[in-house]
């Protein structure tokens, strides 16, 4: 039976709308279509692009390098997913597919893309003195315009007054399946008033599935005071029970949409958003880039388009939707991984955060990224590992645009050539199990299950192979 | 300015102390406090039952405050249960006292530090610790001969230690002093006694050339204006190169630096006025200076002084008029004119830009100490020290170093027996010195914490400069962890030239096995120096207690994730992360009787530009 508010929401939604809500949580329960598993079934890489800053000038060294060993590549058999700067790489390809022009062209305009900006305001010092003083460290997101002209290939930005001027001049559409992940402000907020790590610590994170809850007790005193919810929480409704709803969104295009929103609700780590046009990936592309302290948070434009707690043109317990950044999943394959088990997981590298790092995003958004970084990096097959010496250099931002992508283009290369790289340390997610949708790939041999060690567990997918059998040495 | 607040906030975090000072007791005055304490030994303050009651009221009515703020605090019933409050009421309302509740409570109350919860919190605290005081007195049989026991022991205990200033004569000391001081005996005598025992136990030096270093940048600003002067439109276009440099100013109570600017500024200067147009090059020097204090009350800057020299040269005089037979007559007379002005229009230049100079030191400096101080205040690095910082820190300069000295110990702990070892300044970068106390005090951040083993690698060792042997190899691992427990969870001693380390930990679990119990985990590290710099090495096994604790080896393997066979010297990651332009290097590392002493260096041909 449809519940009153959702009934009323369909009726001002429109008779489409009740029908695709209607079809949506119908969907969820139905194994994925033929079609979808006739797209899927062959793939056999999962590329993320792992976010470094203002550094995606390692991403472009890494591809590369990647491009001559991963004949997937090229051949469409690859799932595209990025986090922070990571996700603009991910929507060039998704638009453009690789092929041995777009990844020398994409090498290209990122080495001569003007960081200035974004680096200047990466300086720790600075940051650091600005937060102390409650000042803004956000820098405008106007400042992604070159880089969102590049992603959506518009080649005239320069003239564009806004990143708005520059995706009207786009027509591009995701192609090729592609996840990107920013986190949810409203649902993580936690900052308090005093100094900048202050928190009101009122919220619960389930590393297991993200979700996000009042404390028990919380919940309780907001439901004697509900005037005083309103007050202190503008932006959420008060359910039923504590939950919030999920820490992130994965913005995908249809056929991601369609595979991920397979994964029952209570296992799926993030809400999903479908792209569709230029404007859902520029959004995309801000929403991941907005982490705390860079960009300020990309508000939702289309909420018709997002898919929370079963249900499309929702924004489940949030009034209104934000974004702030993919500082919550640098790997992100999660979710994908277990709808389709037989793919490998390759990753371009993540730096460690400092633990004051750390401390400053729990303070503000909940949740302990490294933990997360930790548990995400759970499923990669082989990681681009960036040596200490890089990765120092990285954080400090001492290298130019052509020393990164040397150096990730020199990683890549002893990385793959070796088939070996993987993150240093990882948790164990609890759903490391193949979704019961699963697509899993024709005829091919079963080395993606690890044996349970009870009968009456589920069988965890193996992870930390290698690429193995997708590498071709050039 | 930034960099180095920010210097002293990492190290400070680096050791988990806060820092304060002491100066050296002069043995005066502890002979006559010794006579105090011998004069006192017939005192004994043996609580009234108004007393009693009077602080179990006043107790009660700060519970009820503070109760009744978190009542109207979303999270206001986690907090009241973390603090016990519940109990503490209930057994503040009832008839008889139970005073184990009361010392739950109290020890629950102390783990949250002043001021976290507000002044309601605080009252509690004090309230609470007064009534208990009292009532463990009033408790005590034989009151008046344990008192006059401790004060003996007291006296015994001081008159050592005012003839040898050891570790262990402060130990002797602590004890007396904690029995007297939880009776609600002497009380005045003891806060006397606990300042002339406890002196710094934490130290640093920057030095002058590495605050030159963080501080001096080169500076590179255009230079342009346009603008009418009188009559006449004056455009300038230039550029003005500079260094800023600092000194250090000998100063026993604060710390003062010289900040100064030296500029030479190039320009272009073209002057129009009716028919007349002149163009010269103008060259400008410039000597800016301003003192900059630190004190415990923050940041503040002195007056700017500035020297500004202006010159014009090569003027061109070109006047236009139609008659060309004129021209050259017309121009002869202007640049008769022009030259005859310009020594006038030079210093007028010179004085325009030294105001201007001013004003801008004036603006600048008055940010970046809005900003130091403002940083100061919202990370809490001296509200962290109490009300009175000034009680327990010292700031100085020398020419050679600036330095921050620390006693870092609350009312009833102690610091080290005497101030830091002195230590030959050379040319070294940062010197850090911390008494194994300023560690030891600090053990209310990791009562009951977990922590997973990269975090402590990443605290512990990162922080020093080291890599653990075998960090590069780690691949895939599921970090262990380990819980600490809520009783004396932390025991360091810097001893012979070794780190003797004691944990009390309740939990100890990787992904294969989880031990629970209450383990006594030491082992000890010894400093080895080579040429690559120093490196710590641990020369005994890791010992657990109860030595027959079930697969004790598996758990020995699982510790020495934490406490790491050897840790080389690699770069300061972490605080590189903040600190980009200088490279520190762990040179050398002492520890002498109860003192850490690590010489941090710049590395070779690291430079800030």
């Amino acid at each position: 039976m449809i519940e009153r508010g959702r009934l009323a929401s369909c009726f001002r939604a429109g008779l489409a709308g009740w029908l695709l809500a209607a079809c949506a949580t119908v969907a969820q329960a139905q194994a994925p279509s033929a079609d979808l598993r006739a797209k899927l079934q062959n793939m056999e890489l999962l590329f993320c692009f792992q976010g470094k800053g203002s550094s995606m000038s390692y991403d472009a060294g890494v591809l590369k390098h990647a491009f001559d060993y991963l004949p997937a590549l090229a051949q469409r058999k690859v799932v595209i997913t990025g986090n922070s700067s990571g996700s603009i790489f991910a929507i060039y390809f998704s638009c453009h597919g690789f092929t041995k022009a777009s990844v020398d062209y994409a090498a290209y305009r990122i080495q001569h893309a003007d960081i200035e900006a974004v680096r200047k305001s990466e300086n720790a010092m600075g940051k650091f003195a600005r937060l102390a003083t409650n000042r803004p460290t956000e820098v405008s997101p106007e400042g992604l315009k070159e880089y969102i002209a590049f992603a959506l290939g518009v080649e005239n930005w320069r003239d564009a007054a806004k990143v708005e001027d520059v995706v009207r001049r786009s027509r591009l559409k995701p192609v090729f399946p592609v996840v990107i992940v920013a986190a949810n402000k409203e649902v993580l907020d936690n900052r308090a008033e005093g100094n900048a790590l202050s928190a009101k610590n009122y919220k619960e994170f389930n590393p297991d599935n993200f979700a996000v809850s009042w404390k028990q007790d919380v919940f309780d005193f907001y439901r004697k005071h509900p005037d005083r919810f309103a007050k202190d929480n503008p932006d959420l409704r008060l359910g039923d029970d504590p939950y919030i709803g999920k820490a992130c969104t994965c913005f995908v295009d249809r056929t991601m949409f369609e595979l991920l929103r397979q994964i029952p609700e209570e296992e799926r780590l993030c809400d999903l958003r479908l792209m569709t046009d230029a404007a859902d990936m520029a959004l995309a592309i801000r929403a991941s880039t907005a982490e705390p302290t860079y960009y300020p948070p990309a508000p939702e434009t289309d909420y018709a388009k997002l898919y929370v707690g079963g249900r499309l043109g929702s924004a489940g317990r949030s009034r209104r939707r934000s974004y702030v950044g993919g500082f919550i999943m640098p790997m992100v394959a999660h979710d994908t991984r277990r709808m389709l088990p037989g793919v490998r997981v390759m990753g371009t590298g993540v730096a460690r955060v400092a633990i004051i790092g750390r401390e400053l995003v729990k303070a503000w958004y909940l949740v302990d990224l490294q933990n997360t970084t930790d548990q995400n990096a759970w499923w990669t097959d082989l990681e681009v590992v960036i040596p200490p010496d890089t990765q120092t250099a990285i954080a400090n931002r001492t290298l130019n645009q052509k020393d990164e992508y040397d150096a990730g283009y020199k990683q890549a290369g002893e990385v793959l050539a070796i088939d070996r790289g993987r993150p240093k340390y990882v948790l164990e997610p609890k759903y490391r199990y193949a979704a019961d949708a699963a697509i899993y790939p024709p005829n091919a041999k079963r080395d993606d299950i690890q044996e349970p060690a009870s009968p009456a567990e589920h069988p965890a997918l193996k992870t930390m192979r290698g690429l193995g059998p997708l590498l071709r040495r050039p | 300015m930034r960099s180095m607040v920010l210097y002293m906030v990492m190290a400070t975090v680096a050791v988990g102390a806060r820092s304060a000072s002491g100066a050296e007791t002069p043995a005066a005055e502890l002979t006559q406090l010794l006579r105090a304490i011998r004069d006192a030994r017939a005192e004994c303050h043996l609580p009234t039952e108004v007393e009693l009651s009077g602080a179990k009221s006043a107790a009660l009515a700060a519970c009820e405050r503070l109760a009744a703020r978190l009542a109207d605090a979303p999270d206001g019933k986690i907090a009241a249960e973390q603090l016990q409050l519940p109990e503490l009421l209930e057994a503040l309302q009832n008839e008889g006292t139970d005073a184990a509740v009361l010392e739950r409570a109290d020890k629950a109350l102390h783990r949250n530090r002043p001021g976290t919860k507000g002044v309601e919190f605080d009252r509690v605290r004090s309230t609470v610790e007064k009534y208990l005081r009292l009532l463990r007195a009033s408790q005590t049989d034989d009151l008046p001969q344990q008192t006059a026991q401790q004060i003996d022991l007291l006296e015994q205990a001081l008159r050592r230690y005012a003839a040898d200033r050891s570790d262990d004569h402060v130990q002797q000391v602590s004890g007396p002093f904690l029995w007297l001081w939880d009776h609600g005996q002497i009380m005045e005598l003891l806060v006397k006694v606990h300042k002339q025992t406890v002196h710094t136990n934490h130290r640093m030096r920057f030095s002058d050339s590495f605050l030159n270093r963080v501080l001096a940048q080169p500076i590179t600003e255009p230079v342009t204006s346009n603008e009418m002067n009188e009559g006449a439109r004056v455009i300038v276009r230039g550029t003005l190169n500079g260094k800023l440099s600092s000194v250090l100013v000998p100063h026993e109570s604060q710390g003062v630096i010289h900040v100064s600017f030296e500029g030479l500024g190039k320009s272009n200067i073209s002057a129009y006025k009716g028919k007349a147009t002149v163009r010269g090059r103008g060259q400008t020097n410039i000597h800016a200076s301003q003192p900059v204090y630190l004190t415990t009350s923050g940041f503040r800057v002195g007056t700017p002084q500035s020297r500004v020299s202006h010159r014009t040269t090569g003027n061109t005089v070109n006047v236009q008029t139609n008659c060309r037979w004129l021209r050259p007559l017309m121009n002869h007379i202007a640049a008769k004119v022009v030259s005859h002005q310009q020594a006038e229009n030079d210093c007028k230049a010179a004085q325009r830009t030294r105001r201007q100079v001013e004003e801008r030191l004036k603006t600048e400096s008055a940010r970046m100490v809005k900003e130091g101080n403002q940083t100061i205040d919202s990370f809490g690095l001296f509200a962290a020290l109490g009300p009175e910082p000034e009680s327990r820190l010292r700031l100085r300069t020398t020419t050679e170093y600036l330095e921050w000295l620390g006693r870092y110990a609350g009312d009833r702990q102690f610091g080290a027996p005497a101030g830091p070892p002195e230590f030959a300044p050379g040319n070294h970068a940062v010197l850090f010195q911390a008494h194994e106390s300023a560690i030891n005090n600090a053990q209310q951040f990791v009562v009951g914490e977990t922590v997973n083993d990269a975090d402590f690698r990443e605290l512990v060792y990162s922080t020093l400069g080291l890599v653990p042997i075998g960090d590069e190899q780690i691949a895939g691992r599921i970090p262990a962890t380990i819980t600490f427990a809520e009783e004396n969870p932390l025991d360091v001693r810097f001893r012979d030239g070794q780190v003797f380390v004691k944990l009390r930990l309740v939990e100890i679990a990787d992904d294969h096995l989880v031990g629970r119990g209450l383990y006594t985990v030491s082992t000890s590290y010894i400093p080895r120096t080579g040429p690559e710099g120093t490196k710590i090495v641990r020369n005994s096994p890791i010992k657990i207690e109860p030595a027959d604790t079930p697969e004790i080896e598996k758990l020995q393997e699982i510790l020495s994730r934490f406490l790491v066979p050897e840790a080389d010297p690699g770069n300061m990651e972490s605080l590189q992360a903040f600190f980009k332009p200088d490279k520190l290097r762990l040179h050398q590392l002492k520890l002498i009787d109860g003192w850490l002493t690590l010489v941090l260096d710049l590395e070779k041909g690291v430079r800030r530009d």
